[in-house]
């Protein structure tokens, strides 16, 4: 009698349609929870908006730290098993610190981490891998706050994207420098992505001109100029800087990070039900 | 009996050979078993066996039978097994999984659902019995070498398994930790409630202790009492190849045993090695040189000269700065008073133009290897140093010549050592320094070492090597230094520090006077 | 303190912050908080900096959103100066930078700016005053497998920063500089080496007994779902549609008993138990109930008689000062009772010692 355990592709890997839906609903919840101050209206009075604009957001926030609450533990039960929790535990953790260690111009490869992990591993497990290295981040660097839904939704949401790409990439074979050069346009959109994202937990608490402001009921359109300008004035300049070492750090690193973590990949790829006897 | 092989033929995924071939053993209740073998053989495989690792987590081809405890140990789910039989690893910063001492205890008693007033009980157990009760609230990251794999014993003996398998538990530790988790495993053995296999590859400390020995070599195994094995096993303390060479029957197993045989046996002849060549001009010195940490001082006043043609021994117990003097010789670490020059001139500063003069090779060297293939570690390894020798000649000499196409990571232990210490003296420095490179090393890859040791300093190099063994030590060293909390202890030539009457006599030395090294007597 | 208890305070502590715009009550509720932070004993294993750092960084966003008023013009009436800047055209937005700069506006941005610095100075209490990894350990069961993500992730961060060094320095052996060009040498091996580790660590964990479990019955994944989107839907309904505020509290109800659901639902699909299991004594367990309620009554209803508000561009009255409302105010400092009740030593000295540096 023979045991033969060969590599098939996993579960986790690919996914039945029905563990999708949970993970997607949990995400658009997640996004609306964020996206609020676009569609919808003002029920407080105009005149005391300053007193009360806080109070939705403040519940919205909260809501969507539960949507990330529960989409990473609805991911997590019962189905990671040994070999990818600790391959996600220590991406992770090598990813949180690495946004310690500041290289040249102020940049981190925190991004080229999850980007790189997210291109290989796939969607889901990069969603996992983005947001589960920003809470480690948080946690070893004291940054725990009410920004941090936002940071972590955002991370996790490069690490999706960057896994799609992947997929679409394994699908059609591009040359590999192909493959480095979409990593580093991911990096840098990755950077200004994220920017505008965490900065919509600080707007409606900065009190600018009419021009900038957070009022409840501002209506779709005024909302996104208004929002449009407080990112230009705040941050876009900063995260200008972030996009292009992103791209360098992935264009320099990525394909060394892709080839190493490629070949890693087919260690995980085992499972014990795959058991054949003969 | 407890566990059943029958025989097992077994290959990992995509290799073409297999790791273990025609493997059959019986393992009886209350055995105490050493697993022997060269790096590479197959113990690991060997013992991942009987929980079910191989091949549930390592997939791959079995063929045969393996029953433990009444179990078929290669279909058993993981978590039925752990109750069965209990791992403790080769390294230790690998295997907790958890942040406190206790915290990792309980880890397999929460995975089983184990009711917290029982868990309270027998985790109190476990920490009386190895002997780690007051590191309980210790995180693992703050712990010793030995006191981590004491705990790991602990974490694995959770489930009060009937089987412990043990991989090389002790090959990451110095001589004081190797000792205390191999006392540990004695008196777990002396109670006798369980099983306990346990590979390693520096027998002298285990031989005595075990009740039967086993060897994996090339897939194959053989098994017998330990008086017997020292009969067949291939890499021996150097005692008993001593009287296994004099036709001694049977073997003693123990230095003591050994010594008070002695008497009966014929008269040695000892040969001397030919005494070094008189050392040449000054290639590295220190003077005065004070290190702290902190508020500590760590070392002071050092003063050390090596010429060309010696090879310097670096002993001292651990946190007697030995790692420290050896980084800051090279740059690694500031230094608070004193000197460094090379060939008489001030040292340069930057550590990128010292290792140009004496290569450094600190500990698990091959911890950067990331290239694709070995050829293009050395390659890189050349790129920053122009003028140096060409990467051929540098492959051949330090034979990793038909690796050359092989990605370094996947190549054995003793291999990538061989690849790291390529790339890190691919340059051929005119000084070695070199941090415990036999650690975790099989005997083939220490006598290796030790002839490249010797060749450098014979063509006009010198080396200085941090080690704790004293046995390998012997076969490169031409002078010893030890280091103490207060400095330098003694410093010596090595054939006197080695020697009958020295200070740390080698094992051979305190059986025959006169020589230091088994290549030294003949019968 | 239970860490449960924590995360209550921490809701009443920002919901009091935001939903007080009178700068008297909001300076109160700063000195409360400091208070509660200088006296609280910093649990070991906690990461974070000194209280000065914090008092910096929660200073400095003050600043920023002082100059965020400057830099774009505010509404109101009392112009205090104009500063010159450019106007960009409309298809651009239409955003002024520069431009008059009001009392009204410069005083409403250091309401919020003090708001903010609330807000930091309670995350800064509770990530010093609960250490992640105990903050893991007592979270539920249903999530247990995303904390163990996490705690081995926090396990294997000492042995990758001792990676990184190590590397680092291989590297300057080998005679590799510090440069962008050297990232993919340092990347590398650091990324592979902390693979290799991690497939020991898993190994060590399966020869520990853990194995995935089956995956969480259809109840919690449909239980996983419903409660955001009901919070959301009550949330929405109770801002934006008065009339509709009863649809709000039975969607709110809906979500929380949703929310139930599904922690006993995903809990039950792995067997496991706690070493010492934490659990909140009474007191405490009061205390957290009567702060969550306090925070969302606060947020969401007004009370007659408690009025934490004040709105600058009314004229820019001053503001009005009451003992009464000052309750809600006070109320933040109640983990004092437990914290300093406690029996002494476990490190509130040190923290003592350290706050006047």
């Amino acid at each position: 009698m023979a045991t033969d355990i060969r590599p098939v592709p996993r579960t986790f890997w690919a996914p039945r349609v029905g563990e999708w839906i949970p993970f997607l609903a949990l995400n658009a919840l997640g996004a609306i929870a964020f996206l609020h101050p676009f569609f919808t209206g003002a029920a407080e009075p105009r005149s005391r908006w300053f007193e009360h604009s806080t109070d939705a957001p403040l519940v919205f926030g909260a809501l969507a730290g539960l949507c990330l609450l529960l989409v990473v533990a609805d991911m997590a039960n019962g189905r990671l098993d040994s070999k990818t929790i600790a391959g996600l535990g220590v991406l992770a953790a090598m990813a949180a610190i690495l946004r310690t260690v500041t290289l040249p111009a102020g940049a981190n490869l925190f991004w080229t981490l999850v980007i790189v992990g997210g291109w290989v591993l796939g969607p889901r497990l990069g969603f996992l891998l983005g947001t589960l290295a920003l809470v480690i981040s948080a946690f070893i660097t004291g940054g725990i706050g009410p920004w941090m839904p936002f940071q972590a939704f955002a991370a996790g949401w490069v690490g999706l994207a960057s896994g799609l790409g992947g997929g679409v990439s394994r699908r059609f074979q591009p040359p590999f420098r192909l493959e480095v050069a979409s990593l580093a346009a991911i990096g840098a959109l990755a950077a200004i992505f994220y920017g505008v994202v965490i900065n919509l937990w600080s707007w409606p608490f900065f009190i600018g001109g009419p021009d900038i402001s957070y009022q409840p009921g501002l209506g779709t359109l005024e909302a996104l100029r208004r929002y449009g300008n407080y990112y230009l004035v705040t941050s876009f300049g900063w995260d200008l800087v972030g996009s292009i070492c992103n791209a360098l750090a992935l264009g320099i690193a990525g394909g060394p990070l892709v080839r190493a973590l490629k070949r890693f990949r087919a260690r995980f790829s085992w499972q014990s039900e795959q058991v054949h006897y003969g | 009996m407890i566990a059943n092989l029958r025989d097992i033929t077994y290959s990992y995924p995509g290799s073409p050979r297999p790791a273990l071939s025609s493997v059959s053993l019986d393992v009886r209740e209350g055995e105490f078993i050493l697993v022997a073998g060269p790096s590479a053989g197959g113990k690991s495989t060997f013992l991942r066996l009987f929980n079910g690792l191989v091949p549930q987590f390592h997939g791959g081809r079995l063929a045969g039978s393996v029953i433990v405890d009444g179990l078929d140990a290669s279909r058993t789910p993981a978590r039925t097994m752990a109750a069965r039989a209990g791992m403790v690893f080769q390294e230790p910063e690998a295997q907790g999984v958890a942040l406190t001492v206790e915290e990792d205890l309980a880890f397999g008693l929460e995975q089983q659902g184990v009711a917290p007033a029982i868990m309270e009980v027998r985790i109190e157990h476990l920490l009386e019995s190895l002997g780690i009760a007051r590191l309980r609230s210790r995180r693992l990251a703050t712990l010793s070498g030995g006191e981590r794999q004491r705990t790991a014993i602990a974490a694995a003996l959770a489930l009060d398994p009937r089987l412990l398998l043990c991989d090389e538990p002790t090959s990451q530790l110095d001589l004081e930790g190797a000792a205390s988790v191999i006392g540990a495993l004695d008196a777990l053995h002396q109670t006798g409630r369980t099983t306990i296999l346990v590979s390693e590859h520096r027998l002298d400390r285990l031989l005595p202790v075990v009740s039967s020995v086993v060897e994996i070599r090339d897939g194959r195994l053989r098994h017998g009492p330990p008086s017997c094995a020292t009969r067949w096993l291939e890499a021996v303390p150097p005692h008993v190849e001593l009287c296994r060479a004099a036709g001694t029957t049977p073997v003693p197993l123990t230095l003591e045993a050994t010594r008070s045989r002695l008497l009966a046996l014929p008269q040695f002849t000892v040969r001397p090695m030919e005494p070094p060549p008189s050392p040449g001009d000054v290639l590295v010195a220190a003077q005065g040189l004070a290190i702290s940490f902190g508020d500590t001082e760590v070392l002071s006043d050092i003063d050390l000269t090596v010429h060309a043609g010696e090879v310097v021994a670096l002993l001292g117990a651990n946190g007697s700065g030995k790692t420290t003097l050896l980084r800051a010789l090279v740059g690694l670490q500031a230094t608070t008073r004193g000197s460094v020059t090379f060939r008489g001139r001030p040292a340069p500063p930057s550590v990128q133009q010292r290792a140009a003069h004496a290569g450094y090779v600190p500990q698990d060297p091959a911890i950067a290897l990331y290239r694709q293939s070995v050829r293009d570690e050395v390659v890189d390894g050349l790129r920053y140093r122009p003028g140096a020798a060409s990467v051929d000649d540098v492959l051949r000499s330090w034979s990793v010549a038909d690796l050359a196409a092989a990605n370094p990571r996947d190549v054995s232990v003793g291999q990538q050592l061989r690849v790291a210490l390529t790339s890190l003296l691919a340059h051929d420095p005119p000084v070695w320094l070199m941090d415990e490179p036999t650690r975790g090393a099989d005997l083939s890859v220490s006598r290796f070492l030790a002839s490249r040791i010797r060749e450098h300093a014979a063509r006009g190099g010198a080396a200085i090597v941090a080690t704790h063994d004293i046995e390998a030590a012997a076969h490169f060293a031409t002078r010893v230094v030890r280091l103490n909390a207060a400095g330098i202890e003694f410093d010596l030539p090595a054939r006197q520090a080695f020697g009958t009457d020295g200070p740390c006599p080698t094992a051979i030395a305190s059986l025959i006077p006169g020589a230091i090294t088994l290549d030294e007597v003949a019968l | 303190m239970h860490p449960g208890s924590w995360v209550a305070w921490l809701a009443l502590a920002m919901s009091v912050a935001l939903s007080t715009t009178n700068p008297l009550y909001l300076v109160v509720l700063l000195l409360t908080l400091s208070l509660v932070a200088i006296l609280t004993p910093r649990a070991e294993g906690a990461a974070v900096g000194g209280i000065r750092a914090v008092f910096l960084f929660a200073g400095g966003m003050f600043l920023l959103s002082l100059v965020v008023a400057v830099v774009n013009g505010s509404y109101g009436d009392h112009i205090l100066f104009t500063v010159p800047g450019p106007e960009f055209p409309s298809w651009m937005g239409g955003l002024r930078l520069g431009g008059p700069v009001s009392a009204e506006g410069l005083v409403a941005a250091g309401i919020r700016g003090m708001a903010i610095t609330c807000i930091i100075v309670s995350f800064y209490v509770f990530s010093s005053s609960v250490s992640p990894q105990r903050l893991l350990r007592t979270s539920p069961a249903a999530l247990f497998q995303a904390g163990l993500v996490l705690t081995v992730g926090l396990t294997l961060v000492p042995s990758t920063v001792e990676d990184l060094r190590r590397v680092r320095e291989v590297r300057a052996l080998r005679g590799a500089s510090n440069g962008f060009r050297s990232l993919p040498g340092l990347a590398v091996p650091v990324l592979l080496g902390g693979l290799e580790r991690a497939m020991r660590t898993a190994e060590a964990m399966e020869a520990r007994g853990y194995a995935a479990a089956s995956p969480a019955p259809r109840v919690a994944s449909i239980a996983v779902v419903a409660a955001p989107a009901l919070g959301l839907t009550a949330a929405t309904a109770w801002f934006f549609y008065p009339e509709f505020r009863w649809l709000a509290v039975l969607a709110a109800l809906g979500g929380v008993a949703a929310f139930a659901a599904w922690l006993r639902a995903a809990a039950r699909s792995r067997r496991t138990t706690r070493y010492h299991p934490e659990h909140i004594a009474l007191p405490q367990r009061g205390a957290a109930a009567i702060s969550c309620a306090l925070a969302v009554t606060i947020v969401l209803i007004p009370i007659p008689g408690l009025d934490l508000g004040y709105n600058p561009f009314a004229g820019l009255p001053w503001p009005s000062f009451g003992i009464v409302a000052l309750a809600p105010v006070a109320a933040c400092a109640w983990p004092l009772l437990f914290v300093l009740s406690a029996p002494a030593g476990s490190g509130r000295a040190t923290v003592l010692a350290e706050a006047p540096a």
